[in-house]
């Protein structure tokens, strides 16, 4: 396996130590996982992408009183979740709506194929991605999900399904190498046989060099 | 790591590789940008495992971490936050990862062996001041499969010859590989970034050139291709004779192109074309295509081809974007560019230059435009209104 779990909390003693380099590497790596989670909230991201650097910058300010945590990425997501829940309700204050605030929590939350729908740019290959991708078992569909769009490292993706480190790279393996063999049949090329796609080429113009 | 015998799937799962499609790693991103220019053949493998695994992160690609990044680094600004300098903070830290180390020993291993190979063709340039590059040969799986890679770095132009007596200029940053059996079965490469090219006319082997957005198919023609992974556009323009462009994605179409026309392919506008996403930038190219056909551009003063002019060692933006002169200017100069205003990146140029220094050319460009611009170790430009 050629997974590498980054030493996360390397950087968040830095920041206690009052390293403001850490606080811009915490930024990049959990830029992902950070971002995909306030995303199933609120669809906006760069209302996310303000409530992830509110977070951080509070984080820096109280740097002093920081405790030790043993997994990062989960006290960054709690601390998004309260922000971004802090926002939704101080918006709703704004507009003077005093509806029940408690049910955005997880209402919100997205299926597995809504990862995919939720893309805007390059429609068509999503479309086409989609139509493959729903025919991946449940288990393959939350692997990715888990991986790719929460951006979750190995081993905590083992102990949320309760399965190993080395079964969740194969699953996920797995799925990739189906979603390719099923795209494959799609018309869109991929590492260029030659002869293949020049088929349909025709007929070069026959025109002598110059000089 | 031998990322040649790579699948699809493993490079999806790559996580350097997953950090060059965020752009979140300036390591990973230096690393790929090399490696890719080493391997022009895995350029289109390259780019659909990217479209993939962005598929499944949500779309969070370089583009949307680079404006997210600027809103967090101005807000580091905003509130007194100290930074050792907006280059090296960010860089500095990824040598602390633990994956980072492991992934700068790799970048290293690469670039010098990207090094040792444009030493050697340098070398040879010196000695024979217009055959600059000769092939570098490279074995692989077999002893019998030799193939032929050749490639320039950053503020770097070679001419050479093909195995055919086709002459090429490369442009800098760009790399042509010869698939097996060139010259003896087919005439067939690969290219990533700019060159221009004089073909042999040989009907029995027809000269094709693949890239990521097209492919071009000629008999005996002169021809200039521009297919840089990191520029927004791909374009071919045609000098004489008669070529056939096959346009790859979705929906393959072939065009044929007449002497001094040109066709570009707006990557961002094919992704963009069926989003909401308006910037003031896509309002202003209306287009219903993802491609257009139009004349090449030529200079009013001594009527030389705009496209082409990188072969004169000339440096030659038409109205054209500073985000994408930029570009250039990166490639052309060997150095880095950093805009601190989102307003001086939508300025537009015109302009020639022979042989100046970068900081002749940004104070020439002064003279139509108000920004400043600081020159750090002449290696990094910062760009302020």
């Amino acid at each position: 396996m050629s997974e590498v779990t980054p030493n996360i909390n390397e950087h968040w003693n830095q920041l206690r130590e009052g390293k403001s380099e850490a606080l811009s590497a915490l930024y990049r790596i959990h830029y992902v996982g950070l971002m995909n989670y306030g995303f199933r909230l609120i669809q906006d991201r760069d209302k996310v992408n303000d409530s992830i650097i509110s977070v951080l910058i509070d984080l820096w300010n109280k740097r002093s009183t920081l405790p030790e945590v043993k997994n990062v990425r989960a006290y960054l997501i709690t601390s998004l979740y309260r922000r971004i829940i802090l926002e939704i309700k101080s918006d709703r204050k704004r507009e003077e709506q005093t509806e029940e605030l408690l049910e955005i929590q997880e209402q919100n939350e997205m299926s597995c194929e809504d990862i995919l729908l939720k893309n805007e740019e390059n429609r068509e290959f999503n479309q086409i991605f989609l139509k493959a991708f729903k025919k991946l078992t449940e288990r393959q569909k939350e692997l990715l999900r888990l991986k790719f769009f929460e951006d979750m490292d190995y081993d905590s993706i083992a102990i949320k399904c309760a399965i190993t480190k080395r079964t969740a790279y194969n699953i996920i393996h797995d799925a990739l190498k189906i979603l390719k063999n099923e795209l494959k049949g799609a018309d869109f090329h991929q590492s260029p046989s030659s002869g293949e796609l020049l088929m349909i080429l025709l007929i070069s113009v026959f025109l002598p060099l110059h000089g | 790591m031998n990322y040649e015998n790579f699948e699809l799937e493993d490079f999806i799962m790559d996580e350097s590789f997953q950090a060059y499609c965020i752009g979140n790693d300036p390591e990973a991103e230096a690393f790929w940008k090399q490696w890719l220019i080493a391997h022009p053949e895995k350029a289109e493998l390259l780019n659909l495992a990217k479209n993939f695994y962005l598929n499944l992160n949500g779309n969070l690609d370089a583009r949307t971490f680079l404006n997210h990044q600027r809103a967090f680094n101005e807000a580091i600004q905003a509130n007194d936050i100290p930074v050792s300098s907006p280059f090296t903070g960010g860089q500095a830290m990824v040598k602390q990862m633990h994956t980072g180390i492991r992934w700068a020993g790799i970048a290293a291993a690469a670039i010098l062996g990207v090094v040792l190979l444009t030493f050697w063709l340098n070398s040879s340039k010196k000695n024979q001041e217009n055959l600059a590059a000769k092939p570098t040969s490279v074995v692989e799986d077999t002893p019998s499969d030799i193939s032929y890679t050749y490639l320039t770095k950053a503020g770097e132009k070679k001419s050479f010859q093909l195995p055919d007596g086709t002459n090429v200029y490369l442009n800098a940053g760009s790399s042509i590989k010869l698939i097996d059996g060139f010259n003896k079965s087919h005439r067939e490469m690969h290219l990533v970034g700019e060159a221009y090219f004089d073909v042999v006319h040989n009907p029995q082997l027809p000269f094709i050139i693949h890239t990521i957005e097209m492919d071009v198919k000629v008999l005996g023609t002169a021809f200039n291709v521009r297919a840089y992974p990191d520029d927004d556009i791909c374009e071919t323009s045609l000098v004489r004779g008669s070529v056939e462009v096959l346009l790859k994605g979705m929906q393959p179409r072939t065009l044929i192109l007449k002497p001094t026309e040109k066709v570009v392919v707006d990557k961002q506008l094919n992704k963009l074309q069926s989003s909401n996403v308006n910037t003031k930038r896509r309002e202003e190219t209306v287009r219903t295509n993802d491609f257009v056909i139009s004349t090449l551009t030529h200079i009013p003063q001594d009527n030389s081809v705009v496209e082409l002019s990188w072969i004169d060692n000339r440096l030659t933006f038409s109205d054209e974007r500073f985000e994408d002169i930029a570009r250039k200017l990166e490639r052309w100069y060997d150095i880095s560019i950093q805009f601190k205003s989102e307003e001086i990146k939508e300025y537009r140029f015109t302009g020639t230059f022979d042989k100046e220094t970068i900081q002749r050319v940004l104070e020439a460009m002064q003279l139509s435009r108000s920004f400043h611009f600081l020159i750090e170790n002449d290696k990094k430009i910062i760009l302020e209104e």
